[in-house]
């Protein structure tokens, strides 16, 4: 086996060449280069500059996390902590998406939020009602629908509230955020067949408890 | 087939609602195309997921930018978290003074438990009394009724000191003549308690360093 020809061909090859993405990565992606650069002069000690990255993600961050978290004030400490943790660990990010990046590091504190929630059972969740928020309504906007829209969503909330915290988080991820099979078992940790599995059960289930109230989704 | 419905399996329905690829969603597909139910099933799937894609946003309670104290606070704690000390010298200090604790430990009960066996060896079938007295030597109340007699030599070989003092002193209490000795093994008290420091101190400096380490992670 040591003079095998394979050997030999392992021995003559160099080692391999590590790439450091870190600060040679340049993406032709204009969002995703202005993050690089605000990224890039937080870790030089620029607070303004990371603070420039709360504010381009703290909506689309808190509205993610409150999905997977309905308790209000328990998604807004955990997208906090999650802020915190980027920043204490900016000097560990490898290159890509700082957006998946901050996307990570909220769904990793979202998942602490539940489990601590789990420990401490002291009331279930409060069902998830958008009334701190209605969607913008024009001069034209038809009262019925409107209506339809406001009912559906609170169906649909309470519902969501009710299920598993891992369908939720699947459903979330896959339906709102977007995410493929692939990137949610890399966030969450599990293998893809669990991923599908947890989707697919999680709506099952939101069709269970919807059963009553399934009018206001068809048509 | 819509009687046999309920023998239908809805995650192969959901597989096929979902558009994935592969042998789960094709008997879903089957199903929806020969159950009615199963086709209303996966109707009300796609839109509850539709539904769900179409949530309006949440608006945020509160702007969650750092302050300069936020930033001081994480960045000394990032600091700790890296910190030299740590890893260059108060692990090695912790195992240090744990081996210290290990080793004061062994050094003080190895000696006294040798000497214990070797003194019940010595006399197996012994009174227990009399072996007592002389390994830890306090008997005081009953030293008189374990003096040795004349053609006794275990007793005489285990309290040489008592043969030397026979006659009228023999009956007077032992601590008249013969202060209580310390057994010649056991460990001071001083000892004692840098070895139970050098091993609290040890493992409760692992311990922390361990628990950083997590919360770092």
């Amino acid at each position: 086996m040591l003079d095998s020809a394979r050997l030999r061909i392992a021995v003559r090859r160099g080692p391999p060449i590590v790439e450091d993405l870190r600060s040679t990565t340049v993406s032709d992606d204009p969002v995703q280069r202005r993050d690089l650069i605000l990224l890039e002069r937080a870790r030089d000690g620029d607070l303004d500059a990371f603070n420039d990255l709360v504010v381009c993600y703290q909506d689309h961050l808190y509205a993610l996390v409150a999905r997977m978290v309905p308790d209000r004030d328990q998604a807004s400490d955990a997208v906090q902590e999650a802020f915190f943790s980027a920043f204490r660990n900016m000097h560990s990010f490898r290159g890509g998406s700082v957006r998946s990046w901050l996307s990570r590091i909220c769904v990793n504190a979202a998942m602490d939020a539940q489990r601590a929630k789990k420990r401490r059972p002291s009331q279930p969740y409060p069902e998830l009602e958008d009334d701190t928020w209605q969607p913008p309504a024009g001069a034209e906007a038809d009262p019925v629908h409107t209506t339809l829209t406001h009912e559906r969503t609170t169906a649909l909330n309470e519902a969501l509230a009710r299920i598993t915290d891992d369908q939720r988080t699947a459903i979330v991820l896959f339906d709102v955020e977007g995410y493929d099979y692939a990137e949610i078992a890399e966030m969450t940790g599990v293998s893809l067949g669990t991923v599908k599995s947890r989707i697919h059960r999680g709506r099952l289930a939101l069709r269970g408890l919807l059963e009553d109230r399934m009018e206001l989704f068809r048509g | 087939m819509a009687e046999r419905h309920v023998e239908h399996d809805p995650l192969h329905v959901a597989a096929h609602a979902a558009g994935d690829p592969g042998g789960e969603a094709a008997m879903g597909e089957v199903l929806v195309r020969e159950c009615g139910e199963c086709a209303a099933l996966a109707d009300d799937l796609r839109a509850i997921a539709a539904a769900t894609a179409a949530l309006p946003p949440l608006q945020r309670p509160r702007d969650f930018s750092l302050t300069q104290a936020d930033a001081s606070r994480l960045r000394r704690r990032r600091l700790g978290g890296l910190g030299w000390p740590s890893r260059l010298i108060g692990r090695p200090l912790a195992g240090g003074l744990m081996a210290i604790g290990l080793a004061g430990i062994l050094f003080s009960t190895v000696p006294s438990m040798l000497t214990r066996s070797s003194a019940g060896a010595a006399d197996p079938g012994g009174d227990p009394a009399a072996s007592r007295e002389t390994v830890i030597g306090q008997g005081e109340g009953d030293a008189a009724h374990n003096l040795p007699a004349p053609g006794d030599a275990h007793a005489a070989i285990r309290s040489p000191g008592r043969l030397q003092s026979p006659g009228p002193a023999a009956s007077a209490p032992p601590s008249a003549f013969e202060p209580p000795r310390r057994a010649p093994s056991e460990p001071p008290a001083l000892l004692a308690a840098s070895v139970f420091a050098f091993m609290l101190g040890g493992t409760l400096y692992v311990a922390l360093d361990l628990r950083r380490g997590r919360g770092a992670g």
